[in-house]
């Protein structure tokens, strides 16, 4: 029975680290995805200037949800969309749309794919 | 190279809590769903600990499913017979009245070699003194000699057995071993003009006899 009692204790543990990632996944997919669609919009209006500020801001909103989500996906994946990211704000500045936007579409399916791997069919 | 140490400690505390937690046993006594779960689990601890890259609770989740599942399927086979036989199998008697079951032996894959040194393990070294030969779920070979072999007890002999239990150490090491034993130490210390810095090992039995190994000097 007191193994039974550990076994309790020892699922509860799993629940909380799978509630935890999932969370912490889902929650900086939701958001950089709307980060990324807004820094999209202002590309396509030839609006650099907002776009060079939302290069950064999503570049620094990344760092601190890199922190979080290197406890629960691989490292190289988030270190990844982290460089993708900070390669956005030089290329902005020099007005390179086709590659702003392809750099766009690497870090949307970066993500995408890091938000995946928490699906139980991946 | 901090990290590298920060996570071995974890895993290595991780592991051992759950090697706790399935129970004592060796190696050899493992049933085949244990050795199994332990040998995963030292291969899934030394992933996180070598490649960096990996998060630590790809290790530590996967561990301790491992663990829940083990408990749970203890629990289950401690309950259900069924269940019990598809997770440990049961034994199978390869020596009966004598004969070695040869058809079993086939079904089991064990060579005469492997009879023959499970029968030495057991402490028999020839198999005609062999009355029935089982083996465990655990991969041993358990005997029972023929009546013309087996050792006389006591019992055969009609002696009654005295029964010394359980030795319970009162000094080790110059040391009284607890604040329980202390008068029945110090009592027998004074007894023998001893002082307890000169005693390496005190014992006392149920029939309340002591044993006394001194300090080499």
């Amino acid at each position: 029975m007191k193994r039974l009692y550990f076994g309790l204790g020892i699922a509860l543990v799993i629940f909380a680290i799978i509630f935890c990632g999932t969370k912490a996944v889902r929650g900086a997919e939701k958001d950089m995805k709307n980060e990324f669609f807004v820094l999209q919009k202002c590309v396509e209006k030839n609006d650099f200037e907002s776009a060079e500020k939302l290069a950064e801001k999503a570049e620094k909103k990344w760092v601190i949800y890199e922190k979080n989500l290197s406890f629960f996906v691989n490292h190289a994946e988030v270190c990844e969309i982290g460089v993708t990211l900070s390669q956005l704000k030089p290329l902005i500045k020099a007005r390179q749309k086709g590659d702003i936007n392809a750099q766009i579409k690497k870090a949307q399916t970066l993500l995408l794919h890091l938000a995946n791997i928490e699906n139980i069919t991946h | 190279m901090l990290i590298s140490v920060t996570r071995t400690a974890v895993l290595y505390f991780v592991v051992i809590f759950c090697m706790r937690i399935m129970g004592k046993r060796q190696v050899g006594e493992l049933q085949p769903s244990e050795l199994v779960i332990t040998i995963l689990i030292s291969e899934l601890a030394s992933i996180p600990m070598q490649d960096l890259n990996r998060p630590i609770t790809s290790g530590v989740i996967a561990i301790l499913t491992l663990v829940f599942l083990e408990l749970v399927v203890s629990a289950i086979t401690l309950k259900s017979q069924i269940f019990r036989k598809i997770f440990e199998g049961k034994s199978a008697i390869i020596i009966k009245n004598g004969e070695i079951d040869q058809k079993m032996m086939k079904k089991l894959r064990i060579t005469i070699d492997d009879l023959l040194e499970g029968l030495r393990q057991a402490g028999n070294f020839s198999v005609d003194k062999v009355n029935y030969a089982i083996m465990e779920t655990n991969g041993r070979i358990s005997v029972q000699l023929k009546d013309d072999f087996d050792s006389v007890t006591k019992q055969d002999m009609n002696i009654k057995p005295k029964c010394e239990g359980i030795s319970q150490v009162l000094i080790a090491d110059g040391k009284i071993a607890s604040d329980k034993v202390k008068c029945d130490a110090e009592e027998q210390l004074k007894k023998r003009g001893l002082e307890k810095s000169q005693i390496f090992l005190m014992t006392k039995n149920d029939l309340g006899e002591f044993y006394i190994v001194k300090k080499e000097k």
